[in-house]
Parts: C-alpha cells; sequence; structure tokens
C-alpha cells in the first residue's frame, strides 16, 4: 500500500468546509471525498449517532452506493463501526471476512472491499460517530495511517457537531412546523375518520415509517383497529388485541420501541405486522387511554430493507400521540353532543306533537271524532307523517279484532290529491296542530276507498295474524318486510298491498284495546325504530283518550236509564204519596159508611116495599155500595208492594185461570173470546193475586168498553201471552178488544185514579193495575185505535 | 133453652148498635164492648160463645187483644173485623176463627158467624 501526504492541502481544504455556511449534508459529502482522497481510499463514509444513542446513520459515503446515504442504520452492538464507538478507538481490520464483527450492509454494495480502517468522532469524553475507509484488497493498515484518520477524525470532530446539532435544530424546526400544521387540522374538523386517517398521513410523513395503525377503545374497554394501511389489508388489523405489543402498550400505558422484531423476546403473541421495527405509543387523555398509535418498519429509501425507528422519530410519534388523544376525545364529545342534540330535537317534536294531540282531543267526547283525530295526527306531515294508518278495535266480549277507521290513499295519484286538498287550510307549523286536528271530520274520513279496506279487515284475538299477536304480547311490530315475499303471508300484507308497515298496540290497565296500523305506502320510507318508538309513545294517551270516551258514552247511556227509571219512580212516589192521604181518609170514612149504609139496609127493610121513603133508602143504600166499593179499591191502591208476597208464577195458567172466572159473563154478552198463549214462557216473579187482579180489570175495561157497542154486532175480546227478548228477557201479555177505543182526548188521562167514563166506574181499575205493573218493574202500555179498539199489553221481566 | 151469646167489640157506638140489631135480629144474644178493657170485663161477667172483634181501635187494638184473650182462653171463636182484605196474610190473626171484611151490608159476617159456630158444634140447644 501507497502512503501519500497530502497534509496541507487537506487541512485547507478541511478548514474551507467548515467554514463555509453549508448543509451538513453538503458538508459531509465534501469531507468523505476529501478524506477518501487524502487516505488514497476506495471508501470513505461518516456514521453519526442518533439521539436514542443506540444507532448509527450512514450520513455520507464516497464510494459507496449513494443512496444508502441517510437511510441505513447499524446498532451500536454491530459491526466494526459499532465497536469503534463502544471502545472509542480507531480499529484496523485487513481482512473484514475473518473478523467476527464485520456486519454486511448490503445496500451500500460494500461486499467489494475487504480492509477496513474505522476512526471514532469524538465530542469531547463522548463519541458521537465514525468515520471509515474501506479498500478493495487486503491492506496491513501502517500505524501512520492510523495516525492519519485519527486525527483527521479529531480535526472534523467540532465542525461536524455543529453542523449535526445545527442540522438537528432544523429538522426539529421543520417536524415542529408539521407538528403545528397536524394541532391545526386535528381542530379544525370532528369527523373521526377523517381525524385518523389524517394522523395516519403525518405519521408516515413525519416518521417514515411503512406501516400505520390506530386501535381506539371500544365500548367493552376492549381494542378495536380503526384504521390501518390498505397496502396491509390483513385482517388481522382489525381484530381485538388482547395480547402482544399494542395490548402491551395500552395496558401499561407506556410506549414499545422494537428494532428488531425478529429477535423481540418480550411479548407473548406478537403482533404480526410488521417485519423489522415497531413503535407503539398509547393515546392518553387525562390519564385514560383511549387508543394505542403504532407505526411499523422504518422506510429505506427503496427496496425492502427497513431499520428502527430513531429516537426522534420515536419523540415525534408521541407528540403525535397526545394530539390526537386530544383531537379523538374532542370529536367523540362532540358527537355525543349532536347525539344528544338530535335526541333532544326529536323529544321537543314529540311533546309538541303529544301536547297538541291532548290539546285537540279534549275538545270531544265523541268516539268517531277521536279516532279521526288520532288518526289525522298519525298521518299529517306536522304530526308523525305517515302515509297511511288504521285503527283497529278489540271487542273484548267476542274476541273480536276490527278495522274501525282508515285514513290514507289507496293510490299514488289518490294520495297527491288528498295531499293537495289537505294543504289548504294546513297546520303552517306544529303550534297549529290542535287547531288542524280538531277539523278532522269522521264521516269525511269514512268516505275513502282506502278507510272502507281498513274496515273490511276482521281477525280474532286468538289467530297467528300479526295484528292478533301484538295485541296479545302488548308489544309493537315494524313488519320491514324484504319486498319480494308473495302477498299471501298475512291477511294484513294482503290488504295494505305492502309487507312494510309498523303496529302498535292501544293499551290501557294492561288492557289492549285495539292497535294503531302504519306504512309508507307511497312514499315507501323505511320505518325506523326511532319512528316506531315515537308511536308507541304517542299510542299511550291516545288508548287512555278512547277509554275515556268509551266509559263516557258507556256513562251517557246509563245516565239515560237512570233518568227513565228517576221519571218511573217519581209517578211511582206520585201514587204512594197519593195514597198514604188516601188510606188515612178512607179509614176515617169506612166506619161512618158502614154505619150509614147499615141503618139505612136496616130502614129498607122495615119500611113498606112500595113506599117512597122504602125507594129513598133503597137509594141510599146503593150510593154507599158504591162508595165502600170506591174506598175499598182506594185502599187496594195504597197498599206498599212490600207487603205482597212474591213467588214464581206461570203467568199464562194465571190468565187462564182468570179469563174462566169471566168466560160465562162474556158468552152472554155474546163476545168471541180468543186466547192464545205461548209455549215456552218463562215464569215470572210476582204476586198471584196482584197479576190476577191486573187482568180483571183490563177483562172488565174490555167488557165494559164492548157493552157500549151496538147490540148484535161483532164483539171480540182476544187474550195473548208472548215472550220477549228486548235487553232482557221478559214475558208479556195483552188484551185487545174491538169496542171502538178511547177517544184521543182521554188517553192521557186513563192512567190517573178517579178518572172515569163509566157511569158507576171508580177511576182505579186502570191506575191501580198500572200500578202494580209499576211496582213489579213491568210496562203497561197501550195500543189505541180510535174507532176500532184497544189493546192494552203489560210486559212483565222473567224471573 | 138459652140463645147463642155474642160479644161485639168495637170502638164506634153506631157500629156496636148496627152489629147489636142486626145480631140480635139474627136471634143471637148479644153484648158490646167498646175497647179492650171493656171487653175484658164483659167476657167475665157474659161468659160470650163468640167474639166480633174490631181491629182498629185505640189503646189496646183488637190483634193485640186477641193474643192476651188467648192466653187465657184457647176456645171461645173470635171473629176479626177487617178494614182491609189482607190483613189474612198476618200471622197475628192466625188466632182468630176467621176474619171479615168491614161491610154495611152485615150477610158476610152474618154467614161467617154462622158458619163457625156450626164448625165448633156449638148451636141454641147447648
Amino acid at each position: 500500500m501507497k502512503v501519500k501526504h497530502h497534509g496541507e492541502e487537506f487541512i485547507e481544504q478541511l478548514s474551507g468546509i467548515s467554514l463555509s455556511r453549508l448543509y451538513l449534508q453538503d458538508m459531509l459529502d465534501r469531507l468523505t471525498t476529501s478524506v477518501a482522497t487524502v487516505m488514497e481510499s476506495n471508501v470513505c463514509a461518516l456514521l453519526l449517532l442518533d439521539d436514542s444513542r443506540q444507532t448509527l446513520l450512514l450520513m455520507s459515503s464516497h464510494g459507496l452506493d449513494k443512496r444508502a446515504d441517510n437511510t441505513v442504520r447499524i446498532k451500536v452492538e454491530q459491526g466494526v463501526s459499532g465497536r469503534v464507538v463502544r471502545e472509542k478507538r480507531t480499529i484496523a481490520v485487513n481482512d473484514v471476512r475473518t473478523d467476527p464483527d464485520y456486519h454486511l450492509v448490503p445496500e451500500t454494495g460494500e461486499e467489494w472491499f475487504l480492509s477496513m480502517l474505522a476512526a471514532p468522532i469524538m465530542d469531547g469524553e463522548e463519541c458521537v460517530g465514525v468515520i471509515y475507509i474501506q479498500n478493495t484488497d487486503q491492506t496491513e493498515y501502517p500505524d501512520s495511517e492510523i495516525e492519519k484518520l485519527s486525527s483527521l477524525a479529531k480535526s472534523v470532530a467540532g465542525s461536524i457537531r455543529v453542523a449535526w446539532r445545527l442540522e438537528q435544530t432544523r429538522r426539529k424546526a421543520e417536524v415542529l412546523s408539521e407538528l403545528n400544521d397536524f394541532a391545526r387540522f386535528c381542530s379544525s374538523t370532528n369527523d373521526i375518520d377523517q381525524i385518523t386517517s389524517t394522523i395516519i398521513n403525518y405519521a408516515s410523513k413525519l416518521i417514515g415509517s411503512k406501516i400505520e395503525a390506530i386501535w381506539l377503545t371500544s365500548d367493552d374497554d376492549s381494542l378495536s383497529g380503526s384504521h390501518y394501511p390498505e397496502s396491509v389489508g390483513d385482517i388481522e388489523w382489525m381484530r381485538p388485541i388482547r395480547e402482544g405489543i399494542v395490548a402491551h402498550s395500552f395496558r401499561n400505558k407506556e410506549p414499545v420501541r422494537i428494532d428488531d422484531i425478529n429477535s423481540e423476546t418480550r411479548f407473548e403473541g406478537l403482533d404480526r405486522v410488521a417485519k423489522c421495527s415497531v413503535l407503539c405509543h398509547p393515546m392518553v387523555f387525562h390519564e385514560s387511554v383511549i387508543g394505542v398509535i403504532c407505526v411499523g418498519d422504518r422506510k429505506a429509501r427503496d427496496g425492502e430493507y427497513c431499520y428502527p425507528f430513531s429516537g426522534e422519530e420515536d419523540n415525534t410519534l408521541a407528540a403525535i400521540a397526545q394530539m390526537s388523544a386530544e383531537a379523538i376525545v374532542r370529536a367523540g364529545i362532540h358527537k355525543q353532543l349532536a347525539e344528544n342534540l338530535n335526541e333532544h330535537r326529536r323529544n321537543v317534536k314529540e311533546l309538541t306533537i303529544l301536547f297538541q294531540l291532548s290539546l285537540a282531543m279534549q275538545r270531544t267526547i265523541s268516539l268517531d271524532d277521536l279516532l279521526a283525530m288520532i288518526l289525522s295526527c298519525v298521518t299529517v306531515g306536522e304530526g308523525l307523517g305517515f302515509n297511511r294508518a288504521i285503527l283497529f278495535l278489540h271487542d273484548e266480549g267476542t274476541g273480536v279484532i276490527k278495522g274501525k277507521l282508515g285514513l290514507g290513499p289507496s293510490s299514488g295519484v289518490e294520495a297527491e290529491n288528498i295531499w293537495m286538498a289537505a294543504s289548504e287550510g294546513r297546520a303552517n307549523n306544529r303550534a297549529d296542530l290542535a287547531g288542524w286536528l280538531v277539523k278532522s271530520n269522521f264521516a269525511e274520513i269514512t268516505k275513502s276507498r282506502f278507510h272502507q279496506t281498513a274496515i273490511s279487515y276482521e281477525t280474532s284475538i286468538h289467530s297467528q295474524e300479526s295484528l292478533a299477536k301484538v295485541l296479545r304480547n302488548k308489544k309493537p311490530l315494524n313488519i320491514k318486510g324484504n319486498g319480494e315475499s308473495s302477498l299471501s303471508d298475512s291477511g294484513l300484507t294482503q290488504l295494505l298491498q305492502n309487507d312494510q308497515y309498523a303496529i302498535v298496540p292501544l293499551i290501557v290497565r294492561d288492557t289492549a284495546l285495539g292497535a294503531i296500523l302504519v306504512d309508507n305506502f307511497v312514499t315507501r320510507k323505511e320505518i325506523t325504530d326511532s319512528d316506531l318508538e315515537i308511536l308507541t309513545r304517542f299510542a299511550a294517551p291516545a288508548a287512555w283518550k278512547i277509554q275515556n270516551v268509551k266509559l263516557l258514552e258507556k256513562l251517557a247511556s246509563v245516565n239515560t236509564e237512570l233518568l227513565n227509571m228517576e221519571r218511573q219512580m217519581a209517578r211511582v212516589e206520585k201514587f204512594l204519596a197519593l195514597g198514604e192521604i188516601h188510606a188515612e181518609l178512607a179509614h176515617e170514612l169506612k166506619n161512618p159508611l158502614t154505619s150509614i149504609g147499615g141503618f139505612a139496609r136496616r130502614l129498607e127493610k122495615k119500611l113498606d116495599g112500595g113506599s117512597d121513603e122504602h125507594y129513598y133508602s133503597s137509594i141510599i143504600v146503593n150510593e154507599v155500595e158504591r162508595l165502600e166499593s170506591l174506598l175499598t179499591n182506594t185502599l187496594e191502591v195504597t197498599k206498599e208492594g212490600s207487603d205482597s208476597t212474591l213467588q214464581s208464577i206461570d203467568l199464562n195458567s194465571v190468565v187462564e185461570q182468570t179469563v174462566d172466572l169471566y168466560w160465562r159473563a162474556m158468552s152472554e154478552m155474546g163476545i168471541r173470546i180468543s186466547i192464545s198463549l205461548a209455549a215456552d214462557l218463562p215464569p215470572i216473579n210476582a204476586d198471584y193475586s196482584r197479576i190476577k187482579q191486573v187482568i180483571i180489570n183490563l177483562l172488565i175495561n174490555a167488557m165494559e168498553a164492548l157493552s157500549k157497542s151496538e147490540e148484535g154486532t161483532y164483539r171480540m175480546v182476544e187474550i195473548r201471552t208472548e215472550s220477549v227478548h228486548d235487553n232482557r228477557s221478559a214475558v208479556r201479555f195483552s188484551v185487545s178488544d174491538n169496542g171502538g177505543g178511547i177517544p184521543p182526548s182521554h188517553i192521557k188521562d186513563i192512567f190517573n185514579p178517579y178518572f172515569t167514563t163509566k157511569p158507576t166506574g171508580t177511576g182505579l181499575g186502570l191506575s191501580l193495575s198500572k200500578k202494580i205493573v209499576l211496582l213489579l218493574n213491568g210496562v203497561m202500555e197501550i195500543d189505541n185505535r180510535p174507532g176500532v179498539g184497544v189493546t192494552f199489553s203489560v210486559t212483565l221481566p222473567a224471573s | 133453652m138459652s140463645r147463642i151469646k155474642i160479644l161485639v167489640v168495637d170502638d164506634e157506638e153506631n157500629i156496636r148498635l148496627l152489629y147489636s140489631e142486626e145480631l140480635k135480629e139474627a136471634g143471637y144474644d148479644v153484648m158490646t164492648a167498646k175497647d179492650a178493657f171493656d171487653a175484658d170485663r164483659k167476657v167475665a161477667e157474659f161468659n160470650p160463645d163468640l167474639i166480633t172483634l174490631d181491629i182498629k181501635m185505640p189503646g189496646m187494638d183488637g190483634i193485640e187483644y186477641l193474643r192476651k184473650f188467648r192466653e187465657n182462653d184457647k176456645t171461645t171463636p173470635v171473629v176479626l173485623c177487617t178494614a182491609y182484605s189482607d190483613y189474612k196474610k198476618d200471622f197475628k190473626i192466625w188466632a182468630s176463627e176467621a176474619y171479615v171484611v168491614k161491610s154495611f151490608n152485615l150477610d158476610q159476617l152474618k154467614a161467617t158467624i154462622k158458619e163457625v159456630l156450626e164448625k165448633r158444634g156449638i148451636s141454641d140447644e147447648d
């Protein structure tokens, strides 16, 4: 080997380099070229330790593949350079092939060089890098050469250090500027996907990794992959990671740095995400880990090589992780707020609708109007906005569920017409909804074709129809359909010509009154769970109101019945009050009358049959007889109903026995008697003698009416009994005659006590009969045909 | 031969007179009493074969008197005279032999008395 002396020339060059305001790279390139020339070697290379002090980075080379500059990294444990750093002395190797420390870096193309001389670049006591030369032949470097390189290394150390620091500062400023951009971006968006992809971009740009990924915590506190590069595409990335590097970093809230994954032994179930190096940082926000950011395989300039990450890169990732954590948490909070706001808006809308509906519902007590309002509210845009709705009611007595009202178009064309018509006079905003709902017209709605379709539907509560199931389970049902199913699946699907609909039951105190069905037949808009939720909440007050109105209607009919009964009672009371006075009076009259009549009879008997006195006495006797009969009847009228004994009576036999008594008398009057008795008459609870008295009174009335008709005319009395099935089971008997009827002017008086048209009548027969019937909860009716005849009929409840 | 004795109990003087005249005419011995206390005395004094008893009387009414009377005398027939026809449903008058509804026409009363006496086997020959 030849040794050349270019001492002075070199020093000159060297001072030129160090003094010039060059960038580090230029300075080092010139330096390696100069050193190679001065040392007359094929190769000169310079490596510097990074911040971690664990890795040497090839900064510049002369005679090697320039693409390796700033790419190749060697760990301080490796190779001859590593030993120089460790031992802080110049080392010469004659033949690298025999040196155990030698570490081939293939990217540089150094395989051609056999000898190597490497010197440490010292900064005081500290080694900051290595400069070495290589030659293609086996060379034993003389001491002078070794000394020369050592002193060269010493003389350039200061300049390199300054330039290196300067360069590092410049790069840090660059990174900081990028991080600043990153931070600005992070705060400019709340879209979590945008944030994560930006994180990935910046990580890749600032750190120079091949692979980047982010995991975020999910609700169950496990991790799930949220972002990974397409190039990886391994399903592993998306799986929740429970063990390995990422999980370790997450659980222990500490970064993990791996230079070579193939020699790594610390982690079980090592993630197979990177080929060589990995950096992993937890994303921590206020002490809690919200995720992990991970980069893998420090890029080489090209090719398949990868290297460990530098300390600066580790720091940069730490900064990114910190900023990312804040951005992601903020975006999460924003998303939550937005959801809350939406829910709040939905609640306000819902409450407004419910409030407006309840306002409208307060204004009606008619079930029909109420149902019309409910369906209007379900279908109007300012309300729940469904296309169509049907209200079904369930009859608990029969177990039948029936369509009661349908509102909506039966075709798209009809929909347009209806909506055009409805938009006139439609509420402008939700606040007017109540006013608009009140105008819902039941009769108008029932004219529609869809209503006719709706009310044609009927099913049993026990059937397999979806409607019956909803009522049985008391839970809403959203039938999404699949758009293709055959329409014969369900009666409702066929009815609606639509397999997407929802049903909500109307429940009051655990009883299903009915249900509301909705669909979006025209718009084909999907019924969401949130739609169904609103409808369900809406159904509760609607059901209560329906129940109330039904009760009101029932109450009204009970009230009418009560009023009727009260009127009847008032009549009875009038009789009773009247009767009490009569009883006193009659009793007081009875004894004097007995004396008057008794002695008149004695006179009559004692007096001569042809004398005027006898005749006068007989007048007294006759008159007393009439008065006594009046008194007896009066006392009968005033008897309380409770005095009589009720027993089960066969009306037919009472009628037969009573008619028997008068058979002869009527026959003698030439009256034709026709009796028709119903065979299946139920027994009644009554007082035998009272009923008999009523029949007698009616027979006598008929006979008296007939006695007025001319002798020889056709006289007829017809007596009938029959069963009546009205609200309750009852029996009826009637007595008809053809005696010319009652003059219309007398009709209103015939049931009044003491009203009579007969010369010898007491006027108590009909009023007494009517009273008896009333006391037995029966009804006496009169069918009067003036000029023809009259029919009295008595209806009594069966026992 | 002694005649059958009938005690008429009634608070109305005219009624007592009417009953007594009619019954005497029918062949009975008649004595009258104006109330329950009077009746007690007359029963002891007169020892009637039959009593007609008005129900509605001041003081002790006929039904009450009948109950008291029956405590000592289980056999003497009593015919109750009522203003109403439905007293027959009152168990309290079961203690009487019969009852008649009061009327100015005493035919019914006389027929009833006759019937009761015959049933008891009481006749003029006793």
